[in-house]
Parts: structure tokens; sequence; C-alpha cells
């Protein structure tokens, strides 16, 4: 029971702070109006800090399987090819 | 009918719950590469055929037009275009891709008022603007508005011209379109000019000015470059999305099925580069 409630609390503190991660980045991304290049930048970021929140959460939660991980993988690399068009003109 | 709703709800298979066949492992590796040939098609047609998806589509008119615009909305006089301000953008226009910069002052130290004295108009308040990247005339003159010092010298009531230069070339190794945009008033009293705010003195004596007739416009295909890269970053991104927001609302509905533990985070991934695509502009401006 008490393993069980560590994990809701893990689980809670780190979607939190990856929220938090996304709407600072968001922030950032609109100081930056009309300045594409570091808007490209703050969505690297963005999507590096994903990345490094999915291998650590996972690896906490004991399932990081290749499948997880390419999961994530595939979907940066979605993101990095859009961000790549609309930004890197 | 059963199969081809599995492709968009989650589901079970054999005793197992199943995410939707277009968010599994192998539709993304699909939408990767569609969107990989995309983006590589984008750049051989930019490469071989710069004019099919960009260069300039705008002209200097339009800039005018627009600006007006905004000024007589303002309350504000029509700025008359001026052929020696016109050849002053076009000079500066051309030093930025010679030199490699994009920049209010050059690395040679050259500030604006050189172009504008060399052109031969004798100014007392001038001012400048900068833009670079946009499609279309109307997104470079939304820019400058939402900017408090450049939206100060598009509505500065000192100044009575106008010339404006917008010209393609490289910059840092990148085809580009620039927009210069030189404003001048020539009263009798010696004053400033002005770099989207910022005051200089400059002693300069009076001159008649020449008012430039029409110049030629070609609507060309506005904003088509930047204007598919975003819709179609957003189609496919929020595709995406949307079928993970289908596998949450489903996993709650159907007591047999689990929310799994990776899809909110690719939910927020997805919802703020969404975001971010929605807010991301044609263009830069200095």
């Amino acid at each position: 029971m008490k393993r069980r409630q560590l994990s809701k609390y893990f689980d809670l503190v780190s979607y939190v702070l990856l929220t938090a991660v996304f709407v600072v980045g968001f922030v950032a991304y609109l100081q930056f109006k009309y300045d594409p290049t570091t808007q490209f930048l703050v969505v690297l970021a963005a999507l590096c800090a994903y990345l490094g929140w999915g291998v650590v959460y996972h690896h906490f939660k004991r399932d990081l399987v290749l499948r997880v991980y390419l999961e994530y993988l595939l979907i940066a690399s979605i993101v990095f090819v859009c961000a790549l068009l609309v930004f890197w003109r | 009918m059963k199969k081809f709703h599995h492709h968009f709800i989650p589901h079970e298979h054999h005793g197992v719950q199943s995410r939707a066949h277009a968010i599994s492992i192998g539709a993304l590796l699909v939408y990767l590469q569609l969107i990989a040939v995309f983006a590589f098609g984008f750049y051989i047609v930019k490469i071989a055929r710069p004019n099919v998806l960009g260069a300039v589509t705008f002209s200097p008119v339009e800039i005018i037009k627009l600006t007006n615009t905004q000024r007589n909305q303002n309350g504000l006089a029509t700025l008359i275009e001026n052929k020696q301000l016109d050849q002053a953008a076009e000079a500066k226009a051309s030093d930025m891709f010679v030199n490699d910069y994009w920049a209010h002052y050059s690395p040679q130290g050259k500030s604006p008022w050189n172009f504008i004295n060399a052109a031969g108009y004798k100014y007392t308040f001038a001012g400048e603007n900068l833009a670079r990247d946009f499609d279309d005339a109307n997104g470079v003159v939304v820019a400058w508005m939402n900017s408090p010092s450049h939206r100060s010298n598009m509505l500065d009531h000192n100044f009575r011209e106008i010339g404006v230069a917008v010209a393609d070339g490289k910059l840092s190794g990148r085809e580009g379109i620039l927009v210069v945009q030189m404003f001048g008033a020539n009263p009798e009293s010696p004053i400033a000019g002005k770099v989207d705010g910022k005051q200089l003195t400059v002693n300069s004596q009076p001159q008649t000015n020449q008012v430039a007739g029409e110049s030629n416009f070609n609507p060309g295909n506005l904003g088509t470059r930047f204007g598919m890269a975003k819709y179609v970053s957003i189609f496919l991104i929020g595709f995406i999305f949307l079928l993970f927001v289908l596998e949450i609302l489903f996993s709650f509905k159907m007591a047999h099925l689990k929310v799994q533990t990776s899809v909110l985070a690719h939910l927020l991934i997805l919802g703020f580069v969404l975001a971010a695509l929605w807010y991301s502009t044609a263009g830069a401006i200095k």
C-alpha cells in the first residue's frame, strides 16, 4: 500500500515537473517572437528535456523497455523534423 | 468496421491492451519517414527552384501601402514614397548581403544615416525598420506594429516620406528576403534620426524631395513556403496528439483498459509543439 502511494506521489511530482518545464519553455518561446533561430533552440531544449525526463521516469518505474524508448525517440524525431521545417528556413 | 476503428482507438488484442494502430511504433516510423521525405523535397525544391516556394513575392509598394493604412487608422498623414529613400533602402539591403550582416549598423560602422546621406536625401528626421524572411507584406507590417520601437517609427508624426527595398539573397549561407524601410522628413530645423526608437543627433540642411511614381507589384504566391511548412507540421502533430487524447478518453471509458504512463508525457510535448507552431511567425524583425 505504502509502495503504491509512493509511486503515485512520484508520478505526480514527475508530471508537475515536466509540465513546469513546458510552461517555462513556452513563455521563453513567446519572449523570442520574431527570432526563429532562438525559438528553434527553445523547442530543441524542450525536446531534450522530454527525452531526458522519459529515460529517468521510466528507469525509476522499471519499465524502460525498447518499445517505450523507441516511442519517445520517434515522437521526438517527428517533432524535430517539423521544427526544422518551420524554423530553419 | 471493428478493424477500422482499431486504427484510432485503444483496444484489447488476444487479452492484451493494444494501442491504436495509428500510433503504434510502426505508424510513428511511417510518419517520421513521410515528414522527412517532405522536408527533404522541400529543401531540394528550395535549392533547385527558389521561385516555386519563396523568393520575393511582395513589393515595396505593398509595404508602403500597408504602412500608410496603419498611419491613417491612427490619424496620421500618409507618407509619400521618395526615390532617394528607396535608393538608400536598396543600398542598405545590398550592403547587408555583400557584408553578410543583419543589423542597423554594419560591421564597418556604417549607420542607416550614411545610406540616406549617400542617396542625396538631406534629412531632419530619419528612421529605419528592418525585417527578414517574411513571405508576405502584411506579415512584415503586423510584426512591426506589434513591436513598440518599430511601431513608434511607423507612427511617428515627424516623418513625411518613405522608401522601401525588398530584396532576396544569401545571408550567413541561407537564402533570405530582406525588407528595409527608411523614413525621412526635411523641414527647416536640424534634429534627430531614429533607429527603432533610439535617438541620434544629426545635422543636416533641408532639401526638396522627389516623389516616386508607381512601381511594379507582383503578387506572386504569397506565403507559400512558410505556410506550407507550418500547416503540414500542425496537421501531422495535431493528428498524433488527437490519437493520444482518444487513447486517454477510451481508457477512462472502458474499465478493462489502462492509461499507459508515457501517454501524458507525449501529450505534453505534442501540445507544447502545437502551440509553438501555431504562434510561429514567418520572419524576424530588427
